[in-house]
């Protein structure tokens, strides 16, 4: 259960990047190389250092042309999937409802990565995601994004007050035509930290139409990752670690007594 | 002006009224009380910055700007959420301002932007560099070549006998990035020399 | 703007027409989603492609570059035709009703009085555009607009022409789409309604932008949308302070505060108070005239040497950029200051700025970044050893490392302050200019041609030039030496001074200067009153009688902007009128500006006529529709020749240049700015499928794109945002490109603005940089 959550209303959204460039503002990012990829949507990707970006996406549908926009950034899933396969437990929720790393933890496998339903986590020597601005959140401030939008494209508050005034908007785009309308995040995998009102179809904006966790790719990156598990959770000390997994590894071994 | 933080972060919406230069003692921690249950308060990385408050230097909207320094040096910009037009939002070009400052090398640490001109520059006939200068030389040498311009091609009258006092041979162009005080500066130099080529970006 | 950002939250219908709002003012689209959530507003975008604005616009229409007269005089005429307009509010508050001298006529594409001159153009005897009068002068009126030579059915009869069909085949916007913003538009014609129209660049960068203007302004005033809250003619400013740039007079025709320059003619300070308009508010000239003069020359000024007049200069002809650019190549211009500018890659046919400038003996740059006006002798292919030009790059302060005021586009002079010292030996405007006037002013002390300008000129800021004494010279001083409240108490006996009168007001007392003034409003529509300060005499919202019907009562009771309750004025806002007196009195002036005190459905103050007239661009793919005259016929032909001939083969398609959310003007600031150039990287052109299945190119190829003047060569985006547009019955294509890019800074790419032509406005100059001809082919 999340218990704040960012409302994406891509209907309002102009496409200004004011989101987008505030993030590298507020978190201190160093700009990513880029180029021009053939439309406005720039970098083409999540990157180490830019971990929020606006999708464009252009229809050319009987009479209209439609141009989409929409942010695009971690979810901070109810259930996160990045969590569950943290092999050292870098990964948790804090009780916003924000997917954390901890980068003293992190040992940049890569496996969040991989589970990941919406390709978010990158990795450089460690994750680096969205932080849902935490530091802001928690000295009575929004997230660095919604405070940048001019149009309230991106809001962030109670998730039950943001979740209704998303049904609401939806009611009204269906009553105005907009018969694909529809709310995205409340109810996919268990409900997301990011909820979005719609005017077409998910994929229209990118996004999955179901997203899932993959089974296989949690599988596949329960068996990579096995052995780094155990090492992790019984503390043996291995020679062909680097000297850096192994001091990793005792502070997370002493983590994990303290706990215990 | 300079407003304090707590003003910016806890009553925002409101007046902010005369002129206090309050620097920060301590941010104000106060803890969200959520259902979800309490947060840790993180520290803000801006708690102990000053806050001046300026307008954003790229288009005619005007928004306001809250600029955090510390120690005599920008930390950080972002929107004034008390400005009435854009009420803390802004675009990405304002949202990038810091940028125009300050850029972040691949430590992640602020060094000033390394584009920025920081030294008088000097270019001479047929030269394929610039040469650093001081101030001193460059406004007297300019100062120089201005008089000698005008006094070689200043026109008192015209062939009709009426006083044009003008020199067309001096040309002006003037900024919409540039402050009123600034441009009205300008205004008067250029008239005082009798320069009547005088336009700016408004015209473009 | 006549009204102001906030305000667009009170409108019904938002046309937004030869502007990009989204893109180019992201911000205010805070105010037009407001005006829709809570008022169910209407968003039209007019454009010739979908942009991030139309993308969220509830009606999209298509146009061609350079057709803007022909849709508005469509849009003007549909009102017309089923009197859509505000009947009232035309009747008393326009010259509708004045008649006008019989001989005035127009003919297959030009007004009377018209007279061949030189490259084929024209110039106009404007005799017969002309009131009628009686004995005494006054201005004959017909009330009930039935006398064929009044100016409504002058009117009626000049718009009949543009009829849907017409407009359609000229602009390009298909009919039933055209319809459908003349339905919605034109609904805003009646009171208790409002409609604004929200432009810029892609309104004035035309051979015929004033006129397009004046179009804009004819409409608004036919729907009774000037004066009243969520209504009004909205230029939007491209740039931070280019309204106030305008206001203290850097630009060659104007002194400060709109004052005209002295020209030749006028002879001295006699011939020009002669030119004072005999009614209207500019009937106070001579004070505000004087009062700069005594700002400027102190002491010296005395009415026995006419208060220094003649230590200004006299304009002896047209010396805008275009022009003055032309005095360079022509080897008149010796030396020149640039301060903050950027023609090297911003102005017209930008590659021939950086060759004029080797004709300059010494070249003055002072800018924050290195940019390409300074460097044009490293330009690429450039042999810096045969270029003589001496050239000083001077560092300057960034904006939050000086104190200071900037005017947005609402006119609210907002001051911002000093956060940090600038870097290294970077020093702000006011400093440099300060210093330079002082090694000026010491150069002459030992004489030199006429220097008394120089040292009389009052010029004390201090040692290190302090920002609040300009503005408190700006501001003025009243008789008693105290600051001066506003300009109404301004003299033209010299016991006044005031550096702008517009801004007179401004910095009127040291303590609580209205321009430093923080106090957002909680009720009322938006006027935000005491923030900041708004010229004229902080009025938010310009000719605000006409917010009114004759008797004082609002159009809008919802959204009163003043209403006359029986026995006083009350106000939302400062009156545009004089509130002591009962509303009858002020009925019928509700234009204090202008000599009837009414607005000009017709003006004869314009080059091209009084009423505006389509023209084709300088550049165009097609013949004429509405008349013999192909091309603006007062326009100045700088460069004859330079143009594609009418439906030229080597250039077959329409160009257009505009701007990104990204990046800013000619780019110097923002290519430097690592963030924007991540989410913006590189100089790209913009075609549709059509064209790019045309050429041959997919997105993300290369390009070469070339114009009669110069070609470049970058990369290309094809997107259905662009369509080729059915004109006269053929599809014509549009190439789109942004003029961001130069050679200097992170970013660098092509200059789209070397292909521009250096021709512009009969009016105003301003070059035709939205509507040429090009042609585009695969580079490879």
């Amino acid at each position: 259960m999340t218990t704040k959550v960012r409302l994406i209303d891509v209907t309002k959204c102009v496409g200004c990047k004011g989101c987008q460039v505030s993030c590298k503002n507020w978190n201190q990012l160093p700009a990513t190389p880029t180029e021009f990829s053939g439309s406005y949507e720039s970098p083409p990707d999540l990157f180490p250092d830019t971990w929020s970006r606006v999708r464009f996406n252009e229809y050319d549908d009987s009479d209209k042309v439609k141009f989409y926009f929409a942010f695009f950034s971690c979810m901070h899933c109810s259930e996160p999937a990045c969590m569950n396969i943290c092999p050292v437990k870098a990964i948790s929720k804090n009780s916003l409802g924000a997917v954390q790393v901890d980068r003293s933890v992190c040992i940049g496998c890569g496996a969040c990565k991989g589970v990941c339903p919406f390709s978010v986590p990158r990795i450089s020597n460690k994750m680096f995601k969205c932080t849902l601005c935490s530091d802001r959140i928690s000295n009575g401030m929004v997230t660095a994004c919604a405070k940048a939008c001019p149009t309230g494209a991106i809001s962030f508050g109670d998730a039950n007050d943001k979740i209704a005034e998303a049904e609401a908007r939806v009611t009204e785009l269906k009553n105005n035509g907009y018969a694909n309308a529809r709310v995205y995040g409340k109810d996919e995998l268990g409900g997301l930290g990011v909820v979005y009102v719609l005017a077409d179809t998910p994929d229209k904006y990118g996004l999955p139409a179901e997203p899932k966790v993959s089974l296989a790719d949690t599988y596949f990156w329960k068996v990579a990752l096995g052995p780094v598990r155990t090492l992790a959770t019984v503390g043996l000390a291995a020679g062909a670690l680097s000297g850096w997994l192994q001091m990793r590894k005792e502070e997370i071994r002493k983590e994990k007594e303290g706990k215990e | 002006m300079k407003i304090s933080r707590r003003s910016f972060l806890w009553i925002s919406g409101a007046a902010i009224t005369g002129s206090l230069a309050l620097k920060l003692g301590c941010a104000p921690k106060q803890p969200t009380t959520e259902p979800g249950g309490p947060v840790d308060v993180e520290d803000l990385r801006i708690q102990y910055a000053e806050t001046t408050t300026a307008i954003c230097p790229i288009c005619g909207v005007g928004c306001g700007i809250l600029v955090y320094t510390e120690n005599g040096k920008i930390v950080a910009t972002e929107g004034d959420p008390d400005h009435p037009i854009n009420e803390g939002a802004l675009c990405s070009k304002g949202s990038a301002l810091f940028n125009m400052y300050y850029t972040y090398n691949e430590k992640g640490e602020a060094v000033p932007n390394p584009q920025r001109m920081t030294k008088v520059l000097y270019r001479a006939p047929k030269s394929k560099d610039w040469e650093v200068k001081d101030w001193d030389w460059a406004l007297t040498t300019i100062a120089e070549r201005v008089k000698k311009t005008r006094d070689e091609y200043f026109q008192e009258k015209n062939k009709d006998g009426v006083t044009v006092n003008r020199c067309t041979a001096l040309a002006w162009l003037g900024s919409a990035m540039c402050n009123n005080e600034e441009n009205y500066l300008f205004q008067k130099f250029c008239r005082s020399l009798g320069i009547t080529n005088v336009d700016h970006c408004a015209r473009l | 703007m006549t009204n102001h950002w906030i305000d667009y939250k009170n409108s019904d219908v938002i046309m937004n027409f030869g502007g990009n709002t989204a893109e180019n003012h992201p911000i205010s689209m805070k105010w037009i989603q407001k005006a829709r959530e809570e008022r169910g507003a209407k968003l039209i975008v007019v454009d010739p492609r979908v942009t991030r604005t139309a993308a969220v616009a509830d009606l999209y229409a298509p146009i061609r570059p350079g057709t803007n007269i022909a849709f508005l005089s469509g849009l003007i005429n549909y009102a017309l035709e089923n009197e859509l307009y505000h009947k009232e509010y035309v009747l008393n508050y326009t010259n509708a009703s004045s008649l006008i001298d019989p001989g005035f006529g127009f003919n297959d594409g030009l007004f009377t009085g018209s007279k061949a001159a030189e490259n084929g153009q024209y110039t106009y005897d404007k005799a017969t555009w002309a009131y009628q009068t009686d004995a005494e002068g006054k201005t004959l009126k017909d009330e009930t607009l039935q006398d064929p030579n009044c100016v409504f059915q002058l009117m009626k009869k000049h718009y009949s022409r543009y009829d849907v069909k017409t407009v359609s085949e000229i602009t390009g916007c298909p009919e039933d789409k055209f319809r459908e913003v003349a339905e919605l538009f034109c609904s805003t014609g009646k009171a208790g309604k409002a409609g604004s129209i929200l432009y810029a660049m892609g309104v004035t960068q035309f051979t015929h932008g004033s006129q397009n203007v004046r179009s804009v302004a004819i409409l608004q005033l036919l729907l009774g949308n000037i004066g009243i809250a969520g209504g009004g003619v909205n230029a939007q400013r491209g740039q931070s302070n280019v309204q106030g740039a305008c206001d203290v007079g850097q630009l060659y025709h104007i002194l400060t505060g709109y004052m005209p320059m002295p020209k030749d003619a006028e002879k001295d300070f006699a011939g020009y108070n002669a030119t004072t308009p005999k009614s209207g508010y500019w009937t106070n000239r001579p004070k505000f005239l004087v009062s700069m003069l005594k700002a400027w020359y102190g002491n010296k000024a005395t009415s026995d040497n006419d208060f220094c007049f003649d230590y200004l200069p006299k304009l002896d002809k047209d010396r805008s950029h275009v022009a003055m650019y032309k005095y360079m190549a022509q080897g008149e211009i010796k030396g020149m200051f640039c301060f903050a500018d950027n023609p090297a890659v911003g102005g017209p046919t930008a590659y021939r700025k950086r060759e004029y400038a080797k004709k300059l003996d010494w070249l003055v740059v002072a800018d924050i970044f290195e940019n390409e006006t300074a460097a044009f002798w490293k330009a690429p292919g450039e042999n810096p050893e045969e270029i003589d030009t001496e050239v000083f790059l001077l560092p300057a302060a960034l904006h939050f490392e000086k104190d200071g005021t900037i005017t947005n586009s609402g006119r609210w002079i907002q001051w911002r302050y000093k956060a940090q010292e600038p870097l290294g030996d970077a020093k702000p405007d006011l400093w440099i200019v300060d210093r330079l006037f002082k090694a000026v002013r010491k150069a002459y002390e030992a004489g030199g041609k006429f220097p008394d300008p120089i040292l009389d000129m009052v010029w004390d800021y201090g040692d290190d030039a302090d920002a609040v004494k300009v503005a408190m010279e700006i501001n003025g001083y009243d008789a008693a030496g105290a600051l001066v409240e506003n300009f109404t108490k301004l003299a033209d006996d010299g016991s006044t001074s005031c550096g702008s009168w517009i801004y007179a007001g401004y910095y009127n007392n040291e303590s609580d200067p209205p321009c430093k003034r923080r106090e957002k409003e909680t009720e009322g529509i938006g006027s935000n009153s005491k923030w900041a300060f708004a010229w004229p005499v902080n009025r938010r919202i310009v000719y605000n009688r006409c917010s009114c019907d004759p008797e004082g009562k609002p159009w809008n009771p919802e959204l009163p902007v003043l209403w006359w309750d029986g026995s006083e004025w009350k106000r939302n806002d400062v009156p545009d009128f004089n509130a002591t007196v009962p509303p009858a009195d002020t009925a019928q002036k509700p234009f204090i500006m202008t000599p009837e005190l009414q607005a000009r459905l017709f003006s004869s103050s314009m080059a091209e006529g009084p009423f505006p007239e389509h023209y084709e661009p300088w550049e165009s793919p097609v013949a004429n529709k509405m008349s013999k005259i192909q091309f603006n016929p007062v326009s100045k032909v700088w460069y004859p020749g330079d143009n594609a001939e009418v439906g030229s083969s080597e250039f077959p398609y329409i160009a257009t240049s505009y701007r990104l959310t990204e990046h800013y003007q000619s780019g110097i600031m923002t290519r430097n700015m690592p963030w924007l150039n991540e989410v913006m990287p590189e100089m790209f052109v913009e075609i549709s499928p059509s064209l790019a299945g045309k050429i041959g190119v997919k997105s993300g190829d290369k390009v070469i794109v070339e114009s009669k003047r110069a070609q470049m060569e970058c990369k290309v985006a094809v997107t259905p945002r662009l369509k080729p547009l059915k004109v006269n019955g053929e599809e014509k294509e549009i190439v789109g490109m942004f003029f961001h890019w130069g050679f200097m800074g992170l970013s660098k790419g092509a200059s789209a603005n070397d292909l521009i032509p250096s021709i512009g406005d009969a009016n105003t100059t301003i070059p035709e940089y939205k509507a040429f001809l090009c042609n585009i082919r695969r580079v490879g």
